[in-house]
């Protein structure tokens, strides 16, 4: 009965009731898609940068990654790690520092040495060869701009090996494009043969990378991992440190992106709210005069708030969820008009589109609601200190 | 005179509503000025930071080392410096971007070796400020590279690297300082020396693939215009725009935050104040019929009713405004540390669009953008009294004398 | 014989609510001339405010014709019809007659406004019909800090002020007690006699009807019975 009041009583002012319906709809549409938006410039980076060159965990001989010293190799993965149920896949590497040098110039490089089929399972490496194809060596696209190189030309390394550094010649075999400017400027590709000559090794690889089942729970995953003496696993989030503080701390920043979305709508919430209680004074005093309790109107004052915020989210979500869908199908690059971003040490796109994450509509539509229940409980509680005799004597302006 | 009192008296005759409403409205102008001034004060910062690291306000590069950092791609100096002589510049810095291998005992790695004026650059360079090497040979380093290296200052370490003629020389330098930068490219692989040194020792001549202009706050626009005027075909003025794309899209990105929150809060503003105006024309329903009666025609309606808009927003905007300059004035005084949220994100400092966040953000005094936040919400208080308007002088009389 | 300032001719107004149909006039011819002092009385709902309504332009009637010193108004559009009201009639009604944001003073003065008197003007003639009706003590006061007497006397003050043909007060005495409604229709009789004003009101109070010098009295939107 309360419920069915509150109801008529919200469709008594339809105009006002839609403008402050229309209010809580925008800011719960907008919050989440901001949410959706922000989410997805950052999952979509960390994705793409761990599924290229970084890998969710690398296994490397303690000590390596403090000087990528190339005599630190490893043999084959500890089978602990190798048979972990955690570990989806993994794949060698072997690595080396050299100066490449072209026609018109020299560059420095991370040669990294990989078996492919193994590296399919592993990353999308492979399918970043945009031009000719996988083999030694395989240059990034600004690396063999600045040598002035393109397929089938030669290029001569200079590398560490053996007691001092020498020269070797390759032909470019690809090129390729990982998405990241920097990265592409810096990274060439060879085969784990002729990478470990470049390195001054005989066999061993440098690392091992893996896939794990779940990236985001990696360094939980490590706790639990046994590693055998003289090895090292250094999962993702310790390599990007900085970006897993903020990822972890992500929720934080969505709370003060509603902090600076919602009071606004509840303002307009209010408003409304506080002149229907002052317009209806009378009318309350009436209905605690024929007896119904203070309680009983302080209840159906708050039905009526939250059936609005109620009926607003019910159409606001799925109003949310199919602009995100259409985003996330058709994402639009804006790369046109600004370049990708650095963000410690994340190269992040300019694309705009959504992560359809169920925990942005959650938690924009929970917070809305708490935030209208506070303030519907703000102007509702004037019913208690309401003068019976006194509002019934009043004249009503 | 007459409309004027009779609306500034009705707005403030519900006074709570009125109220709640400028506080909205005042608030969104408040965070559109403050976050406005603040943000820019950081881009700001982080501008005279790029600017002062790498291309300076307009630098002068080989179109063709522009787009692929080839180090054949140099230029001679000597004729700009007569064209640089001009009380426009502030000062101007040379330098060498050149690859190479570096090598010490068994340790070998590929680096970027920065050849500049360290003394000259010193006084104002945000990360070799301070660094003085007392030999030519001094080389700066970053500590990422020194720890891969082994070395530690006074060590040697030798370069193998091309010389302007293409032929591989090798080049050795003492480590003077080891620095403590964020910034990744320069952590692991920057080598800093002495330009005079790697000029004589490679043959560079007075070459140089950047020559960065520091202006005394001359447009850099108009400066690379004027500039590129007098250059030869090969070599542009770039102004820091343009030299610093990655940059301009990273404010680009941080900015469109802010943008796409004031335009929600705009859109939030014009509701609450249509649904004050609505209320407010609702309630005196009798008293619009009863001026009608008594000859006001719908026009004059409209017009008390889009004055009354335009009061509320005007009077809140005139608040939000006093206390966002209030604020204001602090933060470009004394700043907001984020010392303490940047060391919990990162040990070793935030780094954005390839530059190193300050921990303290001073806000700035941008006027363009402080009105035109102030002055669009004034707009659209008196836009969003135009359905109140309409809906109250489109009554039929009689009926609002029912009422 | 002063001449007609209303003629109305079968004048008919029905009004609708869902499935109901209330006949407010049903076919209604009046004639009301220069200087008369008219009392149109009658029950609730018996079409006295409807038909100072149609007489002052503010509704238009379903069928018939209304005249207004020679003039037709019930075909006229609704800009000229409030042209007409601002120069040629006075309103009073029975409550909230005063804008609540305007001084009393201001309130009177914001009819001659409107008509683009200039401002020293407007406050001379105020001041001048406030003195005349001995009301200059209220000129200073906003409607919420006078009686419903006293502001009625401003609301006629209001509607004289601007030297109208006809006055149409519905029901200016509902709200007061016998004192304050003798004074108010004695004022109204004062600036008949004093300035041949036409008053047309509506009421159903007797210490009204005794005093007007016609009386017009309706039942169910009809004329019952002419005095």
């Amino acid at each position: 009965m309360l419920l069915l009041l509150a109801w008529r009583n919200l469709r008594r002012n339809r105009r006002r009731t839609l403008l402050s319906a229309l209010a809580i709809l925008l800011g719960v549409l907008f919050l989440i898609l901001t949410l959706e938006m922000y989410d997805y410039l950052l999952v979509r980076s960390v994705e793409e940068s761990l599924g290229t060159v970084r890998g969710h965990a690398r296994v490397v001989r303690r000590g390596y990654l403090k000087d990528y010293s190339p005599t630190l190799t490893l043999d084959s993965l500890p089978a602990s790690i190798r048979k972990d149920p955690e570990v989806v896949s993994y794949s060698p590497r072997v690595r080396a520092f050299a100066l490449l040098s072209g026609k018109e110039g020299d560059g420095g490089a991370q040669v990294l040495g990989i078996a492919p089929e193994a590296e399919r399972r592993v990353s999308s490496l492979l399918s970043t060869v945009k031009e000719g194809e996988f083999g030694t060596l395989a240059l990034g696209r600004g690396l063999a701009n600045l040598l002035g190189v393109s397929v089938g030309d030669t290029v001569r390394v200079v590398k560490m090996g053996g007691l001092g550094w020498g020269m070797e010649a390759f032909p470019v075999k690809g090129i390729l494009e990982t998405g990241s400017p920097g990265q592409d400027a810096y990274l060439a590709l060879g085969k784990i043969g002729d990478v470990r000559r470049m390195a001054g090794i005989r066999e061993g690889y440098h690392e091992y990378i893996l896939r794990l089942k779940h990236p985001f729970l990696a360094l939980k995953w490590k706790e639990s991992l046994k590693v055998p003496r003289g090895y090292e696993v250094v999962v993702w989030q310790e390599d990007m440190r900085g970006i897993w503080e903020i990822i972890r701390l992500w929720w934080v920043f969505k709370v003060i992106m509603a902090a600076f979305f919602y009071p606004a709508v509840l303002l307009i919430v209010f408003n409304t709210f506080a002149m229907a209680y002052y317009e209806r004074k009378r009318e309350f005093a009436t209905l605690l005069a024929i007896g119904i309790g203070r309680w009983r109107l302080f209840r159906m004052l708050i039905y009526e708030v939250m059936l609005l915020a109620l009926t607003s989210i019910a159409l606001s979500v799925p109003l949310s969820l199919l602009v995100a869908y259409l985003l996330n199908r058709h994402p639009i690059d804006l790369s046109f008009v600004i370049t990708n971003v650095r963000w410690e040490g994340l190269y992040i796109s300019p694309v705009v589109s959504a992560a359809l994450n169920p925990g942005n509509y959650v938690l924009s539509s929970v917070l809305m609601l708490l935030g209208t229940f506070a303030f519907g409980i703000a102007i509702a509680v004037g019913v208690f200190r309401l003068d019976v005799s006194r509002t019934l004597r009043e004249r009503v302006i | 005179m007459m409309w004027l009192k009779l609306a500034w008296r009705n707005v403030w005759r519900n006074r709570l509503r009125t109220g709640i409403q400028s506080l909205l409205i005042g608030g969104t102008v408040y965070v559109g000025v403050v976050f406005h001034n603040l943000a820019l004060g950081n881009y700001r910062n982080m501008i005279r930071q790029a600017t002062r690291m790498g291309s300076g306000d307009v630098t002068i590069y080989d179109t063709l080392w522009f787009s692929t950092r080839r180090p054949s791609r140099f230029y001679s100096v000597a004729p700009l410096r007569k064209l640089l002589h001009t009380p426009e510049v502030k000062t101007f810095y040379e330098r060498l971007y050149l690859s190479a291998f570096a090598r010490v005992d068994l340790m070998g790695f590929p680096v970027n070796l920065v050849a500049l004026d360290i003394r000259k650059e010193a006084v104002d360079h945000p990360i070799l400020k301070g660094h003085r090497p007392d030999k030519e040979d001094g080389a700066i380093l970053g500590r990422g590279l020194a720890e891969r290296l082994h070395v530690r200052k006074g060590d040697r370490i030798t370069l193998t690297v091309r010389d302007a003629k293409g032929e591989l020389k090798t080049l050795s330098f003492t480590v003077d300082g080891i620095l403590d930068v964020p910034i990744r490219e320069v952590d692991c692989c920057s080598i800093f020396g002495d330009i005079g040194y790697v000029r004589r020792s490679l043959r560079y001549g007075d070459g140089a693939h950047e020559v960065a202009i520091m202006l005394k706050g001359e447009s850099p626009e108009r400066f690379a215009r004027k500039v590129n005027r007098r250059l030869p075909p090969n070599l542009k003025a770039y102004t820091w725009r343009e030299a610093m794309r990655e940059l301009v899209s990273a404010i680009a990105m941080d900015y469109s935050g802010l943008v796409l929150m004031m335009l929600f809060l705009y859109v939030v503003v014009s509701i609450g104040t249509a649904n004050v105006l609505f209320m407010s024309v609702m309630d005196r329903t009798r008293e619009f019929g009863v001026m009608r009666a008594m000859g006001m025609k719908p026009r004059h309606i409209s017009l008390m009713v889009a004055l009354e808009g335009l009061f509320l927003g005007t009077f809140a905007t005139a608040v939000g405004l006093s206390l966002a300059l209030l604020t204001n004035l602090y933060l470009s005084t004394r700043g907001i540390d984020l010392k303490a949220i940047y060391s919990l994100l990162s040990q070793e400092g935030m780094t954005y669009g390839g530059v190193v966040l300050e921990p303290v953000i001073r806000s700035t005094w941008e006027w363009k953008g402080t009105l035109g936040y102030s002055l669009f919400v004034v707009i659209l208080s008196l836009l969003a009294s135009y359905f109140p308007a309409r809906y109250i002088s489109g009554i039929p009389i009689g009926e609002a004398l029912r009422k | 014989m002063k001449g007609p300032v209303f003629t109305l001719k079968g004048v008919r107004k029905v009004f609708r609510t869902g499935d109901e149909e209330v006949k407010a006039l049903d076919g209604i011819d009046l004639e009301i001339r220069r200087g008369e002092f008219v009392a149109v009385v009658g029950p609730s709902g018996s079409g006295k405010t409807t038909l100072l309504n149609v007489m002052g332009g503010i509704e238009r009637p379903d069928a018939g014709e209304v005249w207004f010193m020679g003039r037709r108004i019930d075909t006229l559009p609704e800009r000229k019809l409030s042209d007409l009201r601002l120069q040629s009639m006075g309103f009073v009604f029975q409550s909230h007659n005063l804008i609540p944001t305007l001084t009393a003073e201001e309130n009177a003065e914001f009819v001659l406004f409107l008509r683009g008197v200039p401002a020293k003007e407007r406050r001379r003639r105020v001041r001048e019909v406030f003195s005349a009706l001995g009301i200059e003590n209220l000129a200073g006061r906003f409607p919420s800090e006078m009686s419903g007497g006293q502001q009625q006397r401003v609301a006629i003050a209001r509607a004289v002020v601007g030297n109208p043909a006809v006055v149409l007060a519905d029901e200016p005495t509902a709200n007061l007690d016998s004192e304050n409604t003798v004074a108010v229709v004695d004022l109204m009789l004062r600036i008949n006699s004093d300035s041949g004003t036409t008053f047309v009101l509506s009421t159903h109070d007797p210490l009204v009807i005794e005093r007007a010098k016609r009386v017009i009295r309706m039942r169910d939107g009809r004329i019952t019975l002419r005095r």
